[in-house]
């Protein structure tokens, strides 16, 4: 793996399919602004993880910042809000600052991003010269061992560097066949326990007492939204296409961030309210859908533009399984604690179970191809990529095509090589016809 | 007496065939040192470590992508190729993002029928072991027990037998004899001139993976005898050695360390048993005690439960980093990360200014590939390193 130090990348925007889509960007810069704000006016600020339960902080007045999503922002910011494109990425200086620091090149792209902008703020003492002022300065760290082991020591290592107390919630890995199952009994009693440590962590840091009724006010909410994200995915099956990959990838921000909360329920409300009236009027991402493509892990942050890529061959990005939610059980508001816990352990985190849901979802979303988004520095997204390549020929006769970048670091992301790759891919599917 | 353990290293494989021939009972392979070994010990079963092999992967590559650890790929590889055929079960914890599927790839690669009842498996021949990622915390334990409890039942299971409370004694109390020794085995590494040179004491140590632990304690008490008569010294400037899970890789290492005038007398290695400091706990539930001691592991992968008033951050890294460079008085600090090994990449820069800060101890990092020519390519900076301390 090599870095291109000097290489500018050339890299587009997507092209958004649905309205709602476009507001996402407003929701997100409302979100630094209240935090800068709060952070001036003394509330506490904490920065976590995507695969964090974010009721717990709605429901205790906590700011939440999250390093991956800001790794995210910096892949498509440059310095000072610049649109000039010999001024480098923001996401590219932060990972250069941690690489001197010796973080190794092949470290997930959000932590060298994050990573970096934390040494270069301690260094400077300017924790605002970043995109959107960059997040404010934490008073805790909380993670989870969700996913992967880098985000437990990345979060951790910031932690040591800042000098603010660290949580981590323990999940218990879960390895089973198929793709959802009712988890044991030690295995809930174990994460509800990680659950009420968290929040006793949170009643030390901040002050506040935790009180399940808030909880529950922020669960209620945090269904509501859930019930009508799955009507959304329900939508996205139609034939032609209402929304792509871009447009879900653009709006995973209010449900992966802000769950829990009146704001991140209207968000979606009126999202579904736009595809269904898509969906009974026939109208499509482009006018002649010829084949359906799935998107497998993460996008290339700097460059979405690639959603819109295969539109000129009649091909569109239908689904994206990353950061869309799974069907939870009914409400326990008696047992708010334990009702997260379930909630959160249906899912398998096995090999098998990725490669499962791959084939299930390719099957739900009348898929002809499938990218698969060959992250080379997230080796939870990369490890199973062979497999589900070989499972959907061998299963499904559904080909793929790997893309090799980083999530945020476009020095790794050969524009030339993709293209001509994703070329002779939709001149194979072409050849092929649509999916019976 | 070194011997004999160098030549169970170098023909592992068919040590453990004779051991199971000779025995007719089982062996078991498990990845990674936070594997109970006791409790394959409980059932008469021979636990031995799965090492790999700097060989090209011949059969691994076509399902593994190249950006994740060798070491771990190169695992699965002999097993693929059949050269672990001999073992009855394999073990494999959750100790970081790529060992943990490799439960997934060793059924595909190497698939085997487990006993079963009804059509029902009783026992799979992979064994998973969903170790938690915090060793701290209110209920870590319960839950780790009741992990280990759900192997112990698969096992029996599988071997057709129960697994008693005086079994699992038993085979504490040869692991403790064995903890003790290795401990005092440490001990004399501390002192000065040294007794025993780096590349011995990790024969020891490698070699204690892969025989009966039972013969391992006699010949070690043997060779602890015999170094206590202090006949015999091991010059070099003084290394700590931070490195991945390695075997053969390794001990080229040490070699090289030697040869351009070093010695190491501690370690921080994935897959050493000395990462047990402690005895298990005899008095109480035997199998508590068993869980309880595993999570005493300080894997770089592991973290803990903190309190912001009291212990705001985990630093049980650096705090077992600092005993192992102070109690030993070591002059120099080399890691040795293998490429993908990102935990231990995390790490590195908090430990390196930590070293560097409050001992005042030279630190040099190397990044590898797992391989003997990858080790080659940083010969030269080994030999510069051990010369800036040694003058």
């Amino acid at each position: 793996m090599s870095i291109q130090q000097e290489q500018r990348i050339k890299t587009s925007k997507s092209k958004k399919s649905i309205q709602t889509a476009t507001e996402t960007w407003a929701f997100i810069k409302e979100d630094y602004a209240n935090g800068h704000k709060g952070k001036a006016e003394g509330r506490p600020i904490a920065w976590s993880c995507a695969a964090m339960d974010k009721e717990l902080y709605h429901c205790m007045g906590v700011l939440p910042f999250f390093p991956e999503q800001f790794a995210a922002l910096s892949a498509v910011q440059r310095r000072g809000g610049t649109r000039d494109e010999s001024v480098e990425k923001e996401a590219v200086r932060f990972a250069r600052a941690a690489e001197q620091e010796d973080y190794a090149s092949y470290l997930c792209g959000y932590q060298r991003v994050a990573t970096g902008f934390v040494i270069e703020s301690l260094r400077t003492g300017d924790w605002h010269d970043a995109p959107l002022g960059g997040m404010p300065k934490p008073d805790m760290i909380v993670t989870t061992s969700c996913v992967c082991d880098v985000r437990v020591k990345w979060f951790e290592d910031m932690a040591q560097r800042l000098n603010v107390p660290y949580f981590c919630m323990d999940r218990p890995e879960r390895i089973f066949k198929g793709i959802l199952s009712t988890p044991k009994e030690h295995e809930v009693d174990y994460y509800a326990s990680q659950i009420e440590d968290c929040l006793t962590f949170i009643e030390e840091v901040t002050g506040t007492r935790y009180d399940p009724a808030r909880l529950n006010e922020c669960l209620d909410w945090a269904y509501k939204t859930n019930n009508v994200r799955q009507e959304i995915l329900q939508l996205r099956k139609a034939v032609p296409s209402p929304m792509g990959c871009a447009d879900g990838f653009g709006t995973m921000y209010p449900g992966m961030y802000q769950s829990g909360t009146k704001r991140c329920y209207d968000f979606y409300a009126k999202m579904r309210d736009e595809l269904r009236e898509r969906v009974e009027k026939g109208i499509g991402q482009i006018e002649n859908e010829r084949f359906r493509l799935l998107w497998y892990g993460l996008p290339t942050w700097y460059n979405m533009g690639i959603f819109n890529y295969f539109e000129k061959f009649g091909g569109v990005f239908v689904y994206e399984p990353a950061y869309n939610p799974d069907p939870w059980p009914p409400r326990r508001p008696e047992e708010p604690i334990r009702e997260i816990a379930h909630r959160f352990l249906l899912r398998g985190t096995g090999m098998g179970n990725v490669v499962d849901s791959i084939l299930h979802d390719c099957q739900e979303y009348k898929i002809s191809g499938a990218v698969l988004s060959y992250l080379i520095t997230c080796r939870p997204i990369v490890f199973p990529a062979v497999e589900i390549s070989a499972a959907l020929e061998k299963e499904l006769g559904i080909p793929s095509v790997n893309l090799e970048g980083d999530l945020v670091d476009e020095r790794l992301f050969s524009e030339g090589q993709v293209y001509t790759r994703l070329d002779a891919f939709a001149e194979q599917l072409l050849q092929r016809g649509p999916r019976a | 007496m070194i011997e004999e353990f160098e030549k169970t290293i170098q023909d592992r494989h068919q040590a453990a065939m004779q051991w199971k021939e000779a025995n007719q009972k089982k062996v078991f392979g498990y990845l990674c040192c936070l594997t109970p070994e006791t409790i394959l010990h409980a059932a008469d079963v021979l636990p031995v470590r799965i090492f790999g092999s700097p060989e090209k992967l011949q059969v691994a590559d076509e399902h593994l992508v190249p950006y994740g650890c060798r070491y771990a790929a190169s695992c699965l590889d002999l097993a693929a190729r059949g050269v672990y055929d001999y073992l009855d079960g394999v073990v494999i914890p959750n100790s970081c993002d790529l060992i943990s599927k490799l439960e997934y790839w060793w059924k595909e690669l190497v698939p085997r029928k487990g006993p079963t009842l009804a059509g029902v498996e009783l026992c799979p021949y992979v064994l998973y072991i969903a170790y938690p990622e915090k060793r701290t915390g209110r209920k870590v334990l319960d839950y780790y027990k009741h992990e280990l409890r759900e192997f112990k039942q698969a096992l029996e299971r599988g071997l057709r037998r129960e697994i008693t409370d005086e079994d699992l004694s038993r085979a504490i109390a040869v692991y403790n004899e064995h903890y003790q020794l290795m401990g005092q085995l440490k001990e004399l590494r501390k002192r000065s001139p040294l007794p025993i040179s780096g590349s011995e004491a990790w024969q020891i140590e490698y070699a204690s993976q892969l025989m009966p632990k039972e013969q391992h304690n006699r010949l070690l008490k043997g060779q602890l005898d015999q170094l206590s008569q202090g006949t015999k010294a091991a010059s070099g400037v003084r290394i700590f050695l931070s490195a991945s899970a390695t075997d053969v890789v390794n001990a080229r290492l040490y070699q090289i360390i030697e040869k351009a005038g070093g010695q190491v007398v501690s370690e921080d290695i994935s897959c050493h048993t000395s990462y047990y400091g402690n005895t298990i706990q005899t008095n109480g539930d035997p199998l508590t005690a068993i869980a309880q001691h595993s999570l005493e592991i300080d894997c770089p992968r592991s973290t803990e439960t903190c309190s912001p008033a009291t212990y705001p951050y985990p630093t049980s890294r650096w705090d077992r980093t600092r005993s192992r460079l102070e109690g030993y008085n070591a002059q120099g600090a080399i890691f040795y990360i293998i490429n993908y090994c990102e935990c231990r990449a995390i790490e590195y820069p908090y430990l390196r200014d930590k070293i560097r800060e409050e001992l005042d101890i030279p630190v040099l990092l190397l990044q590898g590939d797992y391989s003997l020519e990858g080790l080659e390519q940083v010969r030269g900076r080994i030999e510069a390193f051990v010369e800036m301390i040694g003058g």
